[in-house]
Formats: structure tokens, C-alpha cells, sequence
């Protein structure tokens, strides 16, 4: 009897796996607020979360990005696992000095268009 | 201890038929790729030009796949579509990519801007909120800026 409830368990637990392994679920946002990282990060602080977690950033306020005070959100990204990306256009057309951005950030073409892309890919997107 | 165990069995077969109705979802998903659609809905005007570019550069992307792409604006600024120059470069943009530019008429009318000077080739819809989500549920993917 004891044998066979192990079976069983052995079982259960493959099945979970495999369950979890198609609920895997990833997330992009595309902000152009950039204060809004804290709210956005403490959504990202999740333990149980498995899975990519982008922040896109675009528009007129990426200039924040070169600033001092938002260092503690690299630093708070990398623990939390969640990528930053920045939109070169954005930069481009702001006439912002690239070596300014820090290099945990990554640049993507367009914003817009990284976004439509990772949801074809599946993503669930949240536009702030 | 049976009721233990044809629980166990029982949430075991449960278990694994879910798992496989994903899988099979999944497979048919794969099988029969759909047309990509879009909708973007955005309260800027200027946005239009890197909309533009990203419709551009998926419709190479998708080729045969490529299916609908919607721009809407709404919001304060919407009277911007009504300077012509400014809107010339856009809609042949938007009509040699196949992209349908869309006002919403709710805008036009909370802030006081006349559909007839619109430009023509700009089709008004009633409510671009309610556009926008009509569209998601037909399985558009889709952006609000």
C-alpha cells in the first residue's frame, strides 16, 4: 500500500510539473512614466513568479533614466529578475547622450514595435 | 486510507487532463497560425510616425500573416487631425502599408472638433474605447498609449 501512494505521488507531481511548464507566464509593460517602476517592481517581487518580466520605457521622460536616483531600481531589477529596456527612438529624438544610460538598460528600436512583438510571442502587455 | 487513495487518483486524472488539453490547444495554435491583427490607440497624433514604423517593419515580419493594423486617437489632442499637412504624410504612410487610421467620435465631440474637416480617407468610429476592445476580443493584439 505504502509503495503504491508513492507511485501515486511520484505521478501527482509530474502532472503538476507539466501543468506549470504551459502556465508559464510572461509580461512586458511599456511605460513612458518612469516613477512608475517602484509600483511596477514590487508587482515583479513575486516568488512564486516564473517567467520574463520586461519594463519597456519610451517617451519625452526617459531622461530620468540617466539620473542618479534611479540606480536603486537597477539594483532592485536585477534581484527581482526583471529586464529594462529603453526605446531609441525616445533617445534619438530627446538628443540624449546614449553613455548616459546605464548599461543594465537595454535599447530597442522602437518601443511600439518590441511590444507587438513579444506579444506575438505570447506576452501579456500592460501599457502604462 | 481508500478514500485517500482514489482522491489521489482521481486529482491525478484530473491533473493530467488538463495538462493535456493545453497541450492540445497549444498544437492546434501551431497547426493553423492565425493572421496577425493589430490595434494601437494612442492620444497622440505624433505617435502615428513610429506606429507607422512598427507596422512597416511587422508587415515584413508577418508577410502572409500580416492581417489588420488600426491606429486609433482619441483624447484631448484629437483635434490635431485636422492639420492637414501634418496628417498628409501619415495617411499615405498608412495607406500604402494597408493601416486604417481611426478617430473616435466621442473625442471629436467632447472637444468640440467638426468631423467634416477630419480628412476623408479617416474613418470616425463612435467610440474608440469600445472600438479598441471589440477588436481584443476578436483576438487583436493590441496597445494603448
Amino acid at each position: 500500500m505504502k509503495n503504491s501512494i508513492a507511485i501515486i505521488i511520484l505521478f501527482l507531481s509530474l502532472g503538476v510539473t507539466a501543468q506549470q511548464k504551459f502556465e508559464t507566464t510572461n509580461f512586458v509593460i511599456l511605460t513612458s512614466n518612469i516613477d512608475q517602476i517602484e509600483p511596477i517592481l514590487m508587482a515583479a517581487q513575486n516568488e512564486s513568479r516564473e517567467g520574463e518580466f520586461q519594463i519597456v520605457f519610451y517617451g519625452s521622460k526617459v531622461k530620468q533614466l540617466s539620473n542618479d536616483s534611479f540606480k536603486e531600481n537597477l539594483k532592485l531589477a536585477e534581484e527581482f529578475n526583471v529586464k529594462l529596456f529603453v526605446c531609441q527612438m525616445s533617445i534619438e529624438r530627446l538628443k540624449i547622450d546614449l553613455a548616459t544610460i546605464p548599461e543594465e538598460i537595454t535599447l530597442v528600436e522602437n518601443a511600439f514595435l518590441y511590444a507587438l512583438q513579444l506579444q506575438k510571442k505570447g506576452y501579456k502587455t500592460l501599457n502604462l | 486510507m481508500k478514500t485517500i487513495l482514489s482522491t489521489l487518483i482521481l486529482s491525478f486524472v484530473l491533473m493530467s487532463a488538463n495538462a493535456q488539453k493545453s497541450a492540445s490547444s497549444m498544437a492546434t495554435k501551431n497547426e493553423n497560425p492565425a493572421a496577425y491583427n493589430y490595434v494601437v490607440m494612442t492620444k497622440k497624433v505624433d505617435q502615428l510616425y513610429p506606429i507607422l514604423l512598427a507596422a512597416a517593419h511587422l508587415a515584413k515580419e508577418d508577410k502572409k500573416q500580416f492581417g489588420q493594423f488600426e491606429v486609433i486617437i482619441c483624447g484631448k489632442d484629437i483635434g490635431e487631425m485636422t492639420d492637414e499637412q501634418k496628417m498628409e504624410k501619415h495617411l499615405k504612410e498608412a495607406e500604402m502599408l494597408g493601416v486604417n487610421i481611426l478617430a473616435c467620435g466621442f473625442s471629436l465631440k467632447k472637444f468640440d472638433v467638426n468631423p467634416e474637416k477630419i480628412p476623408g480617407n479617416v474613418k470616425i468610429v463612435e467610440n474608440g474605447i469600445l472600438h479598441n476592445m471589440e477588436l481584443q476580443k476578436k483576438g487583436y493584439l493590441s496597445l494603448e498609449l
